[in-house]
């Protein structure tokens, strides 16, 4: 075999970059398995169905406003799915590598576990995307074709932009704890946004602070508008209220910080699978 | 090319290898040992998987663990038995390369050309799930040699092969080394690694304990004890004979006579004067076998001799390759 020399030029950022890219786009590949896009179409469905049962069954004779109760029941749903499709996919980036003994043929790579590290971040942001933002899609066109919201543009593109924001930082995040538990980071997983982002979150002190959560739900009410009844000035005096621009630096520390530690941990630790003697 | 400093590894309480100093030049080698002798851990530290717990890891004289960028001369074909549903040998081997930071386009090209010269070309675009373990291991070694590295490190790479594949991947071996290449064969059968010439690395129990040409090997097996079986006419008489030899240690007949296992200081010597004694005696020989796997003794041999154990033909033997010119290291 003849080919030329093996030695190419680019710079270190250049060529995680390529390999972070290089990786994305074949776990992507990988990832369209009947299995796999079955299991998405069930979650991007999930809440538009599930929106549309709600609504036949919704009692429009009590002081329920149909429009805040569809409201929280997107974000909910959306954002359930969204994590989960994180939590599914994100968390096992090294199990899943260890397991089906690929991982030393990446690790053998020049930057190889960086690029598998931010590679599969970037997978993961555009498979949870996908499916957040199917599901939104799905769900607002329901509840408009069901007549409950008119006006349904300022609330998608709102949403879909905390969604992104959410696909970024909980992918981020995520990516970490699957870094650091090779074992069981589904469930490590399942304990931190469980324990974490929902009990936390919902502490009125500065520890909240530290979730993505709180700073996720400040934007939301800030471009979307508070569309609860009453409440807000309780909300705001339990909860503070941030500017857009400081809930938006700390979703990106977070997100960076996590990656930043991933990078050093994947890069320091020696990975070895049980056939390695 | 490689240099390894007093290297030791150890995994918690176990060790994976123990005090290994090495210096490899540009070239072709084989590292032999048993299963579990160390030969991964080896070559994961000359990777830079792993870190040394003590010693220091050279390879093209930077250390591997801090620079990754060396590893774009490296060609790794590990003994792991990967599972990656859903992925052709094209897509899997372009991928890799694309993570030495070549474009697409490159990528692909080079993942054809390997997949072209490992003779998979025909099975490139089908799932590598349906692979037999041969085809799994030839596109294991396109992947290795797909961006051209000058190092290629092959950890049991004979494993699954049928003999024409074996024959097959001994040429490619041996013309790798015709290209001025350098090459790691890492197994646990001589024959295999015997095949290409390479310089020896003898390693168990995590310890380099020799490392020579083939014929300095073969010198080590052949003085080293090992068993024997002989079927003949006259079990008995043979086995009586036998006894009265110095180098023979244990003579074992079988119930119906016709089988004797003769374990022996130095087989090569009375393999040597076999064919005159049953001539004196009459006896006919209709098989003769090792009852054993020579490496396996010449490493159980070697060990004992690192433990001092050693005995009177064993340090003759080493001291004799010890002597000989060719050799680069011997036991410590």
């Amino acid at each position: 075999m003849s080919t030329s020399s093996s030695e190419i030029a680019i710079s270190p950022i250049r060529h995680i970059w390529r390999g972070a890219l290089a990786t994305c786009a074949y776990e992507c590949k990988r990832g369209l398995t009947w299995q796999r896009i079955s299991v998405s179409l069930v979650l991007a469905f999930f809440p538009p169905v599930m929106l549309f049962f709600f609504l036949l069954g919704l009692n429009t004779g009590n002081e329920v406003d149909p429009v805040a109760f569809v409201k929280i029941v997107i974000y909910f749903l959306v954002g359930l799915v969204c994590l989960l499709s994180i939590l599914l996919w994100t968390t096992t980036n090294m199990y899943s590598e260890l397991e089906g003994k690929s991982w030393i043929f990446v690790a053998s790579r020049p930057f190889g576990r960086l690029s598998l590290l931010f590679g599969k971040y970037l997978a993961s942001v555009v498979q949870s995307s996908a499916i957040a933002q199917t599901g939104l899609i799905l769900a607002t066109l329901t509840a408009n074709h069901m007549g409950v919201m008119a006006d349904v543009n300022k609330f998608y593109f709102s949403t879909a932009a905390i969604f992104l924001l959410a696909s970024l930082s909980y992918s981020a995040v995520l990516s970490l704890i699957g870094v650091i538990f090779t074992k069981r980071a589904m469930v490590f997983g399942a304990v931190y946004l469980i324990g974490v982002e929902f009990i936390v979150a919902n502490i009125p002190a500065i520890i909240g602070r530290f979730t993505l959560r709180q700073h996720l739900q400040e934007l939301g009410i800030s471009w979307n508008g508070w569309f609860l009844p009453d409440g807000q000035d309780e909300f705001d005096q339990m909860f503070g209220n941030y500017p857009d621009w400081l809930n938006l630096v700390c979703i990106a520390s977070i997100s960076i910080a996590s990656l930043v530690a991933a990078s050093f941990i994947i890069s320091s630790r020696e990975y070895l699978t049980g056939d390695e003697t | 090319m490689i240099d390894l400093i007093n290297v030791t590894k150890l995994y918690k309480a176990v060790i994976g290898v123990n005090d290994i100093n090495l210096s490899l030049e540009p070239g072709i080698y084989g590292l032999l040992g048993p299963n579990g002798s160390g030969k991964t851990t080896l070559v994961n530290l000359i990777l830079g998987q792993i870190r040394p717990t003590l010693g220091q890891v050279r390879l093209f004289g930077q250390n591997p663990w801090q620079n990754s960028t060396l590893l774009s001369h490296v060609g790794l074909c590990p003994a792991l038995e990967m599972n990656l549903p859903n992925v052709s040998a094209l897509q899997w081997v372009t991928h890799l390369v694309r993570l030495h930071g070549y474009t697409v386009l490159e990528s692909e090209r080079r993942a054809l050309q390997a997949l072209e010269f490992v003779q998979l070309s025909h099975a490139m675009r089908r799932p590598m799930t349906d692979y037999s373990l041969g085809m799994r291991q030839r596109a294991k070694l396109a992947q290795a040699i797909a961006h051209d590295p000058k190092l290629l490190i092959l950890d049991e790479p004979f494993n699954g092969l049928d003999p024409v594949a074996r024959f097959e991947m001994i040429q490619f071996l041996k013309q790798w080394g015709e290209q001025g290449k350098s090459l790691i064969l890492s197994s646990h059968i001589l024959h295999e690694v015997e095949a290409i010439q390479p310089s020896f690395l003898l390693i168990s129990g995590g310890r380099l304990l020799a490392s020579g040409t083939p014929d300095e090997v073969r010198l080590l097996l052949a003085n080293s004890p090992g068993k024997m079986q002989l079927h003949c006419n006259n079990a008995r008489k043979l086995a009586s004979t036998l006894m009265q030899r110095d180098d023979v240690q244990s003579i074992e007949i079988s119930a119906d006579e016709s089988v004797v296992d003769v374990s022996s200081k130095t087989p090569a010597t009375l393999l040597e004067q076999l064919p005159r004694l049953t001539q004196e005696l009459e006896i006919t020989i209709y098989e003769l076998h090792s009852a054993n796997e020579p490496l396996k003794e010449l490493f159980a041999t070697l060990m004992r001799f690192h433990r001092g154990e050693n005995r009177p033909e064993v340090n003759r033997n080493l001291a004799r390759i010890d002597n000989s010119q060719s050799t680069k290291d011997l036991v410590r």
